[in-house]
Parts: C-alpha cells; structure tokens; sequence
C-alpha cells in the first residue's frame, strides 16, 4: 500500500453546494490523505461530481450555484484556498484550475489537431513560449502513453482517435500544465474493458508522482485503484475507509448500500 | 412518395390529408421559384439579344438618347456590398466574441444581456429609419466633416453596414455558439477563459460559418434598396471617390419603376433583376464551395 503522510492532501469542511436553491451537498465533510488513489463512489445523484467539481471551482460554471463551507488543497508547491477563497492562500479561478488538472467522464477533445490540443492550452494558459512547444507536447504524450499510437500524425484531427486514445489525449493535455493534483470524473466509464484497463494501469503509475483524487461508480475498479475510498450518499461522504487490503466487491457494495439505509451513523474508520 | 409516408407521418387521424397540404404546400413554393426565375429571364432575354449600343451592357444611361447601360449600378452594387460587408463582418465577429464571452458565464451582465436584445431588435427595423436617421444625422456630418454633399457612396456603406450587423451576429451566434459550449467546460477546467476557446480553438475550426455570415450579409447588401436609394446621391455613374454620388441596381429599379411603364428603359430592369440574382447566387455558390472544403 502506498504510504500516507500526516497532513492531508484535501481537506473539505461543512461544505454546502446548491444550484438554484436546490441543495446537492450539504455538509461535506472529508479528510483525504496525500498518496496514491482516492476514489470517490455512491450512487448516481449522490453528489459525487459536483465535490470534483468544487475542488477547482467549475461548479461556478454552471448557472444558479452556491457554495458555501471550506476547501482547501495541501499540495507540494504550497496550499491552495480554494473556498471561501479569501484567505491569504486564495487564488483566481483561471490559477487554481491550472494547478488542478481535471479529466472528464467523456473524452472531450478540442475539435482540432492532436497537437494543438495540447500547444494551445501550453501556450495560452501557462505561456509557453513557442520553441518549447515540440518538446512539451512530445512530454506531456509520452507521459500518458500516447506517443507511440500518434507519432508522427500530430496534425491529424483528435476526434479522429479511438475513444481510448481519445481519453489518453485528455490526460496528457491536464499532464502537460503540470497540474499538482489531478481529477478524474468517472475516466473510464465511456471507455471499453482493454482501453479503460490501460488507463487504469496508466493512473497507477501518474499516482506515484502525482495526487489523484477520481470519481468510480465501478466497485471493481474502485478496488483496483483506490489506496483511500469516500463513500457518498444523498450529499454527504457517509464514510470513508483508508485501507482497502482485503475488501471484496461484495464488501464495497454492501457499504453502499449500507449508506443508502443509514443516516450517517457510520463514519469510516479512517476519518 | 408511398416510401416517404413511412418515415414522415403527421400526427392525427387524417395523416394523409396533411401529408397532401404539405406537397402541395412544397410544389407550390417551388412552382413559385420557378415561375420568378423564369419571367425575370424571360423578360430580360430580348434586352439581353438586342444587343449594340445603347444597350444595358454599357456605361451610359441617358434614357433621353436612348442610352440604357446599367453597368455603373452594377458596379455601384458591388462597391455598396462589398465595401460595407468588411467593416459589418468585423464588428458583428467582434460584438459575437464578446456577447458569447461573459468572464463569467453564470452571471452575463446587464450590458451583454441590453446588448444582446438589442441586436435581435436590429433585426425588425425596417431599413428606412435607418435610412431617415441617416438622412439628418450622418449625411450631414459627412458633409460638414469631410465635404461634399454628404450624399455618397461613403454614407450608403456605413449604414449598410449597420444594418446587416445583426444578421452577422446571429449567424456567428448560432454557429459558433454549439462549438464553444461543446469545449466550454473543458477549457474552463484548464483556466482557459470563453475568449482564449473562442479565438484558440473554435474560430480557427468555423471557417464555414464565418464564411456564410459574410455571404449572407454581402446578400443582405447588395439587396437593400432603401439605404441606398435615401443616402448614395443616385447619379447613375460610378462613383469616382468614397465621397461621390452612385446609384445601386435596387435603388435603379425602384427610381425607374417609379416614373416608367413599359419601353426601354423599363426592359432594361429585367436585366438588372437579373444580374442582381445572379451576383448573388454566384457570390453564395462560391463562398459555400470554399466552406464545404474546410
């Protein structure tokens, strides 16, 4: 098992998110510690999106959203504030989401060539003069595993890649801004069994350099991957369990089902 | 037509007799079409063989000697539409990108919602108060500014190109804006704002739509007759600066239709009609060629 230092990598306090009066979390609370793969998992409507989505603020892309409560990131190049985003750690938007990669559940490529989907974000985002492009790009590829299929055909148009490699492509764009934490909503739920295996192993290897904070509603793969698990029910993480060693599917599943019946009484061991 | 019943059945118990109404509703706009394209060239063709001078392919039109050239307002037309869809085409792109680029898209802001209503109103303002603004407002600050009578060519194509403004924008709108909602959460997920998309990602890939907006607002143009007829100054020669008198091939035919019935001069606005139909479908024909290879 990975190794878990003491200060945590995320840490949510009473957070509260509502869109348009209708509540969606209420009172988050959740302590995820640094290393290896925390894996968020509950029930479709549980509100496991929208938590991702509170980490790097893209919540406030959708009209009518409140959020109330505290975020706040502990990573290697210092601390974020990321609500009430006040603080002296505070920072704009456009910042934090540099900093926090993202990975959609679909694959959602820019409708242009393989390289420009990952120059232009380099280039605009972080402005990445124009000379380190070649190389940043070549980097970011070879880092998610990508290269190889596209060697040589980075003019080509990214829809025109498989859905797998369509995803890989996603993870090397998030790569290539040197994110200090990545999160993955659902990665491989549009993906077929090889592809979303091979994404699978390739976020194994990214969690030993990188935090990685995903969402799965796969209790398979959730097992597979997770070195920390947050189990969510009705807007709330109900429990959340830091050591995954000898859990079955069967294990997972009854706690989910669990959480559904319960109110809340359990709250994980690792909390 | 038995097959096309299967995949289009209106709905209700009498689905043929609304099938009925909707073909003969079809081959009656069609039979409309037609029936224009073929008068207008019906009526033009005798124009058109009689040839020599005199006739309306020549520069001159002086129906008192019996000289009927309508070449100046042809090129008159070309200079109004083409001149007034380059600024019209730039700020229509220019008001889209910022109309669809809030900073934040959950809370546009007053202005771009007042503005954004404004241009579709643009839409239903007949060409005339335009024109009758102009008449007191702009044609006499071009003639204090910058001489002359203050009824030009110069004046024709700004209005001109305020009024086919809001077409611009809202076919930039409805084209682009699918685009840019299609890459608007991933790029926000990255710290990319709804501009840098816009101008990085999806107008570099829109090159049709940005292409048809141009065509349609060259259309739009080139067909008004209003605009041109109140503000060009209508001397039927081509203009020799910004600032001097033209005449378009509409605001022709309505000051001939206007004085004339039957005659010469009359038979030459056919030709003109169908000059006019044709620049425009060439002009439409080429441009969709262009972005059907993008």
């Amino acid at each position: 098992m990975n190794s878990i230092s003491s200060v945590p990598v995320l840490c949510v306090r009473d957070l509260s998110v509502s869109f348009f009066d209708r509540p969606v979390l209420s009172g988050v609370e959740l302590s995820v510690p640094s290393g290896g793969i925390a894996v968020l998992v509950g029930r479709s409507g549980s509100g496991k999106t929208t938590l991702l989505r509170a980490v790097n603020r893209l919540n406030e892309e959708v009209p009518g959203c409140r959020t109330e409560g505290t975020v706040k990131l502990h990573l290697r190049r210092g601390s974020l504030d990321v609500y009430p985003g006040t603080g002296p750690d505070a920072v704009p938007s456009a910042e934090l989401r540099r900093r926090v990669g993202m990975v959609f559940q679909t694959p959602q490529v820019f409708p242009v060539s393989v390289f420009r989907n990952i120059a232009v974000p380099l280039a605009v985002a972080l402005g990445c003069p124009r000379s380190e492009l070649d190389d940043r790009v070549r980097d970011a590829l070879m880092r998610a595993d990508l290269w190889k299929e596209v060697d040589g055909r980075l003019d080509m148009a990214a829809e025109r890649l498989s859905g797998g490699q369509q995803q890989r492509l996603c993870l090397a764009r998030a790569l290539a801004l040197e994110p200090d934490v990545l999160l993955l909503d659902e990665p491989t739920a549009s993906l077929d069994v090889h592809a979303a295996r091979r994404v699978e192993d390739l976020l194994l290897s990214l969690a030993e350099r990188l935090p990685v904070i995903m969402v799965s509603h796969g209790p398979a793969q959730s097992l597979r991957l997770a070195s920390f698990l947050a189990v969510m029910e009705e807007g709330r993480v109900r429990r959340t369990v830091s050591d995954t060693s000898g859990m079955t599917e069967g294990d997972l599943e009854r706690m989910i089902d669990d959480a559904d019946r319960s109110d809340g009484a359990a709250r994980g061991q690792g909390a | 037509m038995r097959k096309a019943g299967v995949f289009f059945r209106p709905a209700g118990r009498s689905g043929e007799a609304g099938l009925a109404f909707i073909r003969v509703a079809v081959a009656f706009a069609m039979a409309g079409m037609a029936l224009l394209f073929l008068m207008v060239v019906a009526f033009a063709l005798p124009v058109f063989v009689q040839g020599g001078g005199g006739g309306p392919f020549s520069w001159s039109w002086a129906p008192g000697r019996g000289e009927f050239g309508i070449l100046p307002m042809v090129a008159g037309s070309l200079l109004a539409g083409g001149l007034a869809v380059v600024p019209g085409w730039i700020m229509g792109l220019c008001l889209c990108c910022w109309l669809m680029a809030p900073p934040c898209v959950a809370r546009p802001g007053l202005w771009r919602t007042l503005v954004g209503a404004l241009v579709r109103v643009m839409t239903a303002v007949p060409t005339v108060v335009y024109g009758f603004a102009a008449v007191f407002l702009l044609s006499p600050f071009i003639r204090l500014s910058l001489g002359g009578s203050g009824f030009s060519c110069l004046t024709a194509v700004i209005m001109l190109s305020v009024l086919i403004l809001p077409t611009v924008v809202l076919v930039l709108q409805a084209g682009l804006g699918p685009r840019l909602e299609a890459v608007a959460m991933s790029g926000a997920a990255m710290g990319l704002s709804r501009m840098e998309l816009l101008w990085n990602v999806v107008l570099p890939v829109s090159r049709g739509t940005l292409l048809s907006a141009a065509v349609l607002g060259f259309g739009r143009a080139v067909g008004d007759t209003m605009l041109p007829l109140m503000l060009a100054g209508n001397a039927p020669v081509m203009p020799e600066s910004l600032l001097s008198s033209m005449r378009t091939l509409t605001a022709h035919m309505a000051l001939v239709t206007s004085n004339e019935v039957g005659g010469a001069a009359y038979d030459s606005l056919f030709m003109a009609g169908l000059l006019l139909l044709l620049i425009n479908g060439c002009v439409s024909l080429v441009i969709r060629r262009m972005g059907g290879r993008s």
